[in-house]
């Protein structure tokens, strides 16, 4: 895995300008962000970066979790795999123990992926963080924009790696702790607590049955949704002179290539 | 769909028939047109989208339902022009960021999939407005 991971130091990238005729270069990968976002497309909104930026720096400073969100601006070579750049970037990057890189390529604007590891992780632990990197993936993919969808990625994925440190500390808190005994002491048998448990399981069965019960009511259907759907016509105030349109506030630039 | 200096590439405009027709079937109050052009040097794309909107022949009411993406190869800008009556439903975040992506794809895949991924996200974020105003619709807002 490591050899494969710095042989990947050396990409070949394209070079982004007309898609259809990039050549490919080798290219190093570069230097760490001085934060824990690099965007050199200026892709994400100065807003959205900034409070990513907060966030993962608070989550690295409290939890020692490193996660680094990247927008990676140029073409991978048709042989390499986002996720193989993802597991480079994070075993470079990061000096912590346990890391995550969320990755947003050119190819795939509008799929994420993360990717998560760390320093002498048991198995238990590799799978426990690849499952988190699967859900954080899944719940992004619920947001709105692309945008959205790379930023809630990225979070959910942070407190995530926070949840799986804390486990991973606690168990080698457990492990090395003292040893003592695990029995519960015998007032713990006493018959007034053997009464209040008993009661405590009754409440519960009896939650469960009314539960169980409700759920096995027919609900109505919803009425299906148009498949033609028009808005209202809103109250409509010219400006400018300007009979049908007051102009646009929304202008954005082409990205500059890299190679340019 | 106007591209008088051909910078679509052949097939493009077959491509984008299916997104097209899917939006225009969903919303058929609204137009969308797609426009891409090489302006003369200085002149603003957002000026020239604004002038054209408003006195292109052949207005009517229902130009206040249009939308106009105009991408001006000349300053290498795209600029999205709502009508008036579209202007709550466009003028926010979300399609700002849409267009966004509309031009990073345009850098990393060409126009055609650039301009299929704006037609996708264009019905996307009709929907979200559309459910956005029936909710109101269904509940609206105390007045003081």
């Amino acid at each position: 895995m490591i050899p494969l991971l710095f042989s990947l130091a050396l990409l070949t990238v394209g070079v982004p300008g007309d898609s259809d005729h990039a050549t490919e270069t080798p290219q190093a990968l570069p230097a760490a962000p001085t934060g824990h976002v690099l965007d050199r497309m200026d892709w994400l909104s100065e807003e959205r970066r900034l409070t990513l930026e907060a966030e993962l720096s608070r989550i690295h400073k409290e939890h020692d979790v490193n996660l680094f969100v990247v927008v990676w601006d140029r073409r991978l070579p048709d042989d390499q795999r986002p996720e193989d750049l993802a597991a480079l970037i994070g075993h470079t990057w990061s000096p912590g123990e346990v890391w995550g890189t969320v990755l947003l390529t050119p190819g795939a604007i509008n799929r994420p992926i993360a990717v998560t590891g760390g320093k002498q992780l048991t198995p238990e632990e590799d799978a426990h963080l690849a499952a988190a990197a699967a859900y954080s993936v899944d719940f992004g993919r619920k947001a709105w924009t692309d945008q959205d969808r790379l930023q809630q990625t990225a979070l959910v994925l942070s407190e995530e790696l926070v949840f799986a440190r804390q486990t991973m500390t606690d168990n080698t808190t457990a492990i090395t702790g003292s040893a003592a005994p695990l029995l519960p002491p015998a007032s713990f048998l006493s018959p007034p607590l053997l009464a209040a448990a008993g009661g405590l399981v009754l409440l519960a069965v009896t939650l469960l049955w009314f539960t169980l019960r409700r759920r096995k009511q027919p609900t109505p259907e919803p009425a299906p949704e148009p498949a033609t759907r028009t808005f209202p016509a809103p109250a409509v105030q010219t400006r400018l002179g300007a009979p049908w349109s007051g102009g646009s506030s929304l202008l954005v630039p082409l990205p500059t290539k890299p190679s340019a | 769909m106007v591209d008088p200096a051909r910078f679509l590439p052949a097939g493009a405009i077959e491509e984008l028939q299916a997104p097209y027709h899917e939006l225009q079937a969903r919303f058929p109050q609204i137009v969308l047109t797609l426009a891409l052009l090489k302006l003369a040097p200085g002149t603003s794309p957002r000026e020239f989208a604004f002038w054209w909107f408003n006195d292109a022949p052949g207005g009517s009411e229902e130009r206040q339902w249009h939308l106009l993406l105009l991408i001006d190869a000349q300053s290498g800008t795209l600029c999205l022009t709502p009508g008036y009556a579209l202007e709550s439903a466009v003028l926010s975040r979300p399609w700002a960021e849409a267009l966004s992506t509309t031009a990073a794809t345009v850098v990393s895949r060409g126009w055609t999939e650039a301009l299929c991924t704006f037609l996708t996200d264009a019905r996307t974020l009709l929907d979200a407005h559309w459910l956005q105003t029936r909710a109101e619709q269904a509940s609206p807002p105390d007045h003081p």
